[in-house]
This record gives structure tokens, C-alpha cells and sequence, in this order.
């Protein structure tokens, strides 16, 4: 089985390296002209409001900073943020939207006011939790200013006019950080058993599990057993 | 010293697939990541003094992990998928029976909207572990360990208003061992089953209720169960940087030994994520609450668990992780369906650091210690210490 095991890997590392095309040539460019959906969920208001609340590009940089864009929550954008992350396996199925927010701010991701689930997403928001998601705030020349998120992004050819076209740009997090294995829960549909098959990370660090360790009665009952001197 | 070997393989392959990357600017539905560490691990038998006083010799040996992680998202007008599958090799240069361990996780998500109201979660998580038979001298200290474990959770959420929304949800755990010995006292089957009603009272505050069943199975000697559990709890986002959760309730369990008595008792748990810089994260939680028995032949325990996790960025390339944790559990004699056992505690004490540096876009360096403190009544008590360097590569 362990030579199974070395021909899966050495094989998935030379698929890996014999079809770059298959992987990298899925890679798609920021193009800020291609439209994109708006969100994966919308909220029952938010289409009517859409219309009515419009984002202008031309507008000037403060307005543009507190636009809503596209009257989308901070929860909408939370959960859709989780799922593009690759945090969504941190936290249960259905989750709410603080369990959302609460992986987020693990991960250094908040707006500058904090998450709160029915307020709408502006552009300042989206521009600043972009950046963070992708690893990048220490690039923004003046975080203090709303202006200057919005400006990096601009810079760097990253859309936001909607949120689709933003979040399409940004990746799984390398490094997530969650509290995944001491996750202290003791909801039956949530709890987890220390059941890991190798190290995983608690927070950045390994957390190795306890290995099954033979209790005293199994001891007793001859699990925990001398070998035979002569071996069969 | 084949895996030196398969070292140099390992990072030849990744340098020549690093190399061959373009530069990229958009997101990829695609991940390629590889973590390869280089282990120095102080007891690898978790060697140390039995119940009964006696103390064993603790064997120390250099170990070398290579974890490669595929990452697949669709991230569609209604819907996310996601897989990733991550296989993961470990050898281990003083274990002389048996050098390699190798295990496989599979994590699927599939999120659906079927519209603004409705939505439908589904999340797979699946364990493969082959983990060989452990000789120590002339003792055998783990059986063969090869598992199958799967986790799987099916929900359905419903807005109701725009403050009030519902969810229904069913899990499934299932654990099998290969080994036939181990297979009759540990393998289980959990089905679970809940609602919860969650209303946002304030713009920063939720309540919620939720009610939940249980249904534990074991092949062998009856340790199952049955639970119903009620709570209320609240979510709340105290300030731009700190946000908390608080659950408490009571559960009722049912053993279907009969036997043995049922058994209730309240339950709950706490969380905080507090960010006192926009460099530091700092989470923390506890929980009580009565939960499966990780030992043969006890049917339930009751459970306690604390921990704290810091994360750090002291500069936009080198990140700084702490996490402490302390699981204390009890173990009645009244639970078990063995006569013969007696009450137990054990106390689990775990600590870790990592360091990271980011080379570059692509690369960093780690560095890292783990230590454990397990003790207890029933097994083994032991402790070990860990200490790794490595590389990961994000592709």
C-alpha cells in the first residue's frame, strides 16, 4: 500500500509539472471590463434597491469611498468571502454569519468599522477586505485612508464595481488560520473529534492529536502484549 | 537513506514546477500547495509510565513529512464547490518495523442557493489513515491503526424575515478500522439531527435556540447512545475588534446498554476573537459538555476543554503562531460496560509555536515546536516533544 502511496504522490507531482496547461492555463486576468455576477446570494431587498442605488464611476473619491456597492450585507459578502478563501471546511455547514465573521477577523480580514451583518457593503469596505484577503495591506501606502485601498486596488488592475468581479481575484488563503482542531464546541453537529490522520493546524501551529493510546483494560485483555521470543 | 532521497526528488520536482509558473494576476480555480518538513520527535511510542507505575524507555527519531494539498473552486452564479485532497507521506528513521505512514484527507464543500431565501449546504470531510503495526522492543504498542473516518453534514437554511432565519441540519460520522481487534471496540456510526432558530435582536446581536438528537452505534460491546439536547445561546460583536459566541444548555443521554443509567447534565460553550492590532489575532474558548469515550470499555465521558491561539505578524514576511490547549476528562466506572474498570481522569496538555517567512509570492520557511503532556489514569501517561523546519510552496 505504501508503494501505492509513493506512485500517487511522485505521479500527481509529475502531472503537475507534465500539464501546466491543465492548471495554469485556467488562470484568468483581471479585466475590468468583463462583467460579472453581483454576488452568489442576494438579499430579498437588495434587488429593488440595486436599481434605485447605482455605482458611478466618475463619481468623486469620498463619495465613491461610502457607495454602497450593490446594496450587498457585510453578511452576504462574508459568507461568499469564506467560501473563496477556503475557510468554508473551518466552520460548519450552514454557518452563521458571525461564525463567518469571526473566521475572518482570525485571518486579519474586517472592514475598518467592523463587521456588522445587515450593514451594506461601500466600497471602501469591499477595497479594503479584498486587499486583506489577498495578503497585500502592507502595500497600501495610507491605510488610514479609505482612498488609499481603493487606489492599490485601481493600481493593480483589480475591479470593484461589483462584488464578483473583486472577489474573482482572490485566492484560497496559504496560510489560513482557524481554530480547527481545539475547536471547543459541543454542539453534536459541529463538535469535532480528535481524529486527525497527520498534524493540522490549530491557529498556524501543529496541534498533533493524541494517537490512540491502549487503555489499562485492553492493556489487561493483552492488546498491550510481550511478543513471543521466537517470532512465528 | 531513501527518504533523503525522496527529499531531493520532492524539492527538484517543485523547483522545476515553480520555475514553469507564470506570474499571475487573477484567481485560480486551481491551488497546488506542498509543505515538506524535516521532524525531530522525542518520543515517537509516546513512551512513558503505565497506571500501574512502571516506566518505558522513550525512543527518539528524525522524521521527514511531505503533505501535498490540491485545491479545486468553482465559485458559480448560485453555487460553491470546492475539493481539496491532501496526501501525506511521514517517514520515520528509527521505526524499524515499519518506516512510512501514509494518510489522505478529502474536504468537500457544496453551497447552493436556490434563491435569496433558501440555501443548501453540503460538506464531506473523509480520513484515510494507514498507520502500521508499532513494535517498541518486545511490546506492541499500537496495532495496526488503518481507518477509514467521514464526516458528513447535509443543512438546509431558510430566511424567514430578514431578522430570522432557520436551519435544518443532518450529520454522519462513521470510523472503521481495518484491523479486526481494534475494528470490534472502536469502530462507530453518530447520525445527529437539529434546528436552530436564530434572531438577530440588534444590529450586533443574535439569539438563537436550537434543539438536537443523537444516535451513537457501536459494532462491538453496546456503547451507543442515544442524546437530546436543548440551548440557547448569542452571538455577539462587541466592537469593530471583538466578537464573542456563548451557548448553554442541557443534554439528556441514553445508553443503550441497559445497565447502565441514563445520564444528564448541562452543557456549553464560549468563544472570543479579539484583534488588539491589525498585526494580532487572539482567539479563545472553553467548552463542558458529556461526549463519546475516546477508551474502551467506557460508553461517555464528561469533557472539559479551554484553549488560546495567538497569531502575529511581526513584519508583512514573518508571521508568529502560539497555541495552548488543556482537555480534561472524566472517566465513571458507572458508564462502562466493562465491571471491571474503575473511575479515571485524564488531563492533556498540548502547546505549540510556528514561525513562518515568506520567501517570496510562492515560498516560505517554517519553523516549529509541539510539546504534549498526557496524563492519565487509564493509560499511559507520556510526553513529547517536537521540533520541525521546513518549506511550503504555494503554486
Amino acid at each position: 500500500m505504501k508503494r501505492v502511496g509513493l506512485f500517487v504522490v511522485t505521479s500527481v507531482l509529475l502531472g503537475a509539472w507534465i500539464l501546466p496547461g491543465a492548471s495554469f492555463a485556467a488562470e484568468k486576468k483581471a479585466e475590468p471590463a468583463k462583467v460579472k455576477k453581483e454576488t452568489a446570494v442576494k438579499a430579498p431587498e437588495a434587488k429593488t434597491a440595486e436599481k434605485t442605488a447605482p455605482v458611478t464611476a466618475k463619481a468623486d473619491a469620498e463619495k465613491k469611498a461610502t457607495t454602497p456597492v450593490k446594496q450587498v450585507s457585510q453578511a452576504e459578502l462574508a459568507q461568499l468571502l469564506v467560501n473563496v478563501l477556503g475557510l468554508a471546511r473551518f466552520i460548519p455547514a450552514s454557518p452563521s454569519a458571525e461564525q463567518c465573521f469571526g473566521v475572518l477577523m482570525a485571518n486579519s480580514i474586517v472592514p475598518a468599522e467592523g463587521w456588522v451583518a445587515d450593514k451594506v457593503v461601500t466600497k471602501a469596505d469591499l477595497a479594503r477586505i479584498i486587499v486583506q484577503s489577498m495578503k497585500r495591506q502592507s502595500e497600501v501606502k495610507n491605510p488610514d485612508d479609505p482612498k488609499s485601498w481603493i487606489d492599490y486596488l485601481k493600481s493593480i488592475g483589480v475591479p470593484i464595481d461589483t462584488i464578483g468581479q473583486a472577489v474573482d481575484n482572490v485566492n484560497p488563503l496559504a496560510e489560513p488560520v482557524a481554530p480547527n482542531v481545539v475547536t471547543s464546541s459541543s454542539d453534536p453537529m459541529a463538535k469535532r473529534h480528535k481524529f486527525n490522520t497527520i498534524d493540522e493546524t490549530q491557529y498556524g501551529v501543529d496541534m498533533l492529536s493524541v494517537a490512540r493510546v491502549f487503555s489499562q483494560l485492553e492493556l489487561d485483555a493483552g492488546e498491550f502484549r510481550p511478543l513471543p521470543i521466537t517470532q512465528d | 537513506m531513501r527518504w533523503i532521497k525522496w527529499i531531493c526528488t520532492t524539492s527538484l520536482l517543485l523547483g522545476m514546477l515553480q520555475v514553469s509558473a507564470p506570474a499571475k494576476e487573477g484567481a485560480l480555480p486551481f491551488q497546488f500547495n506542498n509543505r515538506l518538513r524535516v521532524e525531530w520527535d522525542d518520543n515517537i511510542y509516546q513512551a512513558g509510565t503505565d497506571p500501574d507505575g512502571v516506566e518505558h524507555d522513550k525512543t527518539s527519531s528524525l522524521k521527514a513529512i511531505e503533505e501535498i494539498e490540491f485545491t479545486v473552486n468553482f465559485n458559480l452564479e448560485n453555487t460553491f464547490v470546492s475539493l481539496r485532497y491532501r496526501p501525506s507521506l511521514v517517514y520515520w528513521e528509527k521505526r524499524d518495523d515499519d518506516h512510512w505512514d501514509f494518510n489522505h484527507d478529502v474536504d468537500f464543500v457544496f453551497n447552493h442557493s436556490f434563491s435569496p431565501r433558501l440555501s443548501l449546504s453540503l460538506t464531506d470531510t473523509l480520513r484515510r489513515g494507514e498507520q502500521p503495526e508499532l513494535v517498541d522492543g518486545d511490546l506492541v504498542v499500537r496495532e495496526e491503526d488503518d481507518f477509514y473516518y467521514n464526516l458528513a453534514v447535509l443543512g438546509l437554511g431558510y430566511i424567514i424575515a430578514p431578522q430570522t432565519r432557520v436551519d435544518v441540519e443532518g450529520r454522519n460520522t462513521l470510523l472503521r478500522y481495518d484491523d479486526s481487534v481494534t475494528s470490534a471496540n472502536e469502530d462507530y456510526i453518530i447520525w445527529a439531527g437539529g434546528l436552530t432558530l436564530r434572531q438577530r435582536v440588534m444590529p450586533k446581536t443574535t439569539v438563537l435556540g436550537q434543539g438536537r438528537y443523537e444516535d451513537v452505534s457501536y459494532d462491538g460491546a453496546d456503547r451507543g447512545s442515544k442524546s437530546v439536547y436543548l440551548a440557547l445561546g448569542a452571538e455577539q460583536n462587541f466592537s469593530p475588534n471583538l466578537l464573542g459566541s456563548a451557548r448553554g444548555g442541557y443534554q439528556r443521554k441514553m445508553f443503550n446498554d441497559d445497565d447502565l443509567s441514563s445520564e444528564s447534565s448541562p452543557y456549553g460553550d464560549l468563544s472570543v476573537t479579539f484583534l488588539p492590532s491589525p498585526a494580532t489575532r487572539l482567539t479563545g474558548g472553553a467548552k463542558y459538555s458529556l461526549f463519546e469515550a475516546n477508551i474502551y470499555p467506557y460508553a461517555s465521558q464528561k469533557q472539559a476543554q479551554m484553549y488560546l491561539s495567538l497569531a502575529y505578524d511581526v513584519t508583512a514576511r514573518l508571521a508568529w503562531y502560539l497555541t495552548g490547549s488543556y482537555t480534561y476528562s472524566d472517566y465513571d466506572q458507572d458508564t462502562a460496560v466493562d465491571v471491571t474498570t474503575r473511575d479515571g481522569v485524564e488531563n492533556i496538555y498540548q502547546a505549540s509555536t510556528r514561525a513562518t517567512y515568506k520567501l517570496n509570492r510562492n515560498n516560505w520557511l517554517e519553523a516549529g515546536y509541539q510539546f504534549v503532556d498526557f496524563d492519565s489514569d487509564l493509560r499511559e501517561s507520556y510526553k513529547r516533544n517536537r521540533v520541525d523546519v521546513g518549506w511550503k510552496i504555494q503554486l
